[in-house]
């Protein structure tokens, strides 16, 4: 992938070119197969994908599950969230690429630049903030069918 | 007088081949009848016409998956037969698993098919329900 091309991703889209280098310098192209698994929940979360192409499913332990279909969207945010555990299983539908991040390595750059931190972790909580939605909505039908 | 040249004498060899006639006869209506019953049970639920048979995979070969019709249809008839058995909302990874128990081919791929074509559709809530008529 060209720095052009990270660029135009929405979770890089407001990098300056010196920022952006620094992202593509730790990124990797990653082809994954139909059926293939990007993480396992429970598990140390390692790596942080951005969808390039294909169709992908999250699920979680309570059968419940949001699907990813659109370039740039993003999962494996549990790489730069406590307690940096995957909360749930990521598996291809179909095959596609996807841009992989050492969770580490991106961890140690928004880490020691505060603006490129800010910028990319305002993307990561919005879509966090998303998911979080989507969770309460689901523990909220879980209780009122209690209560 | 023993033996064979007994049986041949009291028509035993006859009896015999009769007797074994009846049982396969009766077998074979039996397994008519049987094979009947997917169309019979389509019908009394009121679909009004039967569903097409469906290959059923040997169970010797289990690696062997049933065959996807690339016509988005049969994909249609096939998961919405699942579906109605798993109720709806339904948990869109409990579907693929048991897509793929049954044997059916490549689950994954089919799925996000279906969901291209709003077929499957999320409830905002992480469940998912039939959309297609």
């Amino acid at each position: 992938m060209t720095l052009e091309e990270l660029q135009q991703l929405d979770l890089f889209e407001e990098l300056s070119d010196s920022e952006a280098a620094k992202v593509h310098a730790i990124s990797e192209t990653s082809s994954v197969n139909e059926g293939e698994k990007l993480f396992e929940m429970g598990n140390p979360a390692h790596t942080f994908f951005v969808i390039l192409s294909g169709d992908f499913l999250v699920f979680f332990s309570d059968g419940t599950a949001y699907t990813l279909h659109q370039r740039g969207e993003i999962t494996g945010w549990s790489t730069v969230v406590r307690p940096y555990q995957y909360t749930g299983t990521a598996v291809a539908l179909t095959s596609g690429e996807v841009l992989a991040f050492d969770g580490r390595e991106l961890l140690r750059l928004v880490q020691e630049d505060s603006t490129l931190g800010d910028k990319i972790m305002g993307k990561v909580y919005a879509n966090v903030g998303e998911r979080i939605a989507f969770a309460q909505s689901r523990t909220n039908d879980e209780m009122n069918s209690v209560g | 007088m023993y033996g064979f040249e007994a049986i041949a004498y009291h028509n035993g060899w006859a009896i015999s081949f009769i007797g074994i006639m009846i049982v396969f006869t009766g077998l074979l209506t039996l397994s008519m009848v049987i094979r009947l019953f997917p169309k019979i049970i389509a019908m009394i639920e009121g679909n009004g016409e039967p569903k097409p048979e469906k290959k059923q995979t040997p169970k010797k070969t289990p690696s062997k998956k049933l065959a996807l019709d690339s016509n988005i249809k049969e994909a249609v008839r096939q998961y919405r037969y699942l579906i109605s058995w798993m109720g709806e909302p339904f948990s869109l990874p409990r579907l693929i698993e048991l897509s793929e128990k049954r044997g059916l081919s490549r689950p994954y791929y089919t799925v996000s098919q279906l969901l291209h074509a709003n077929i499957i559709k999320p409830d905002g809530k992480g469940l998912f329900f039939w959309h297609a008529e």
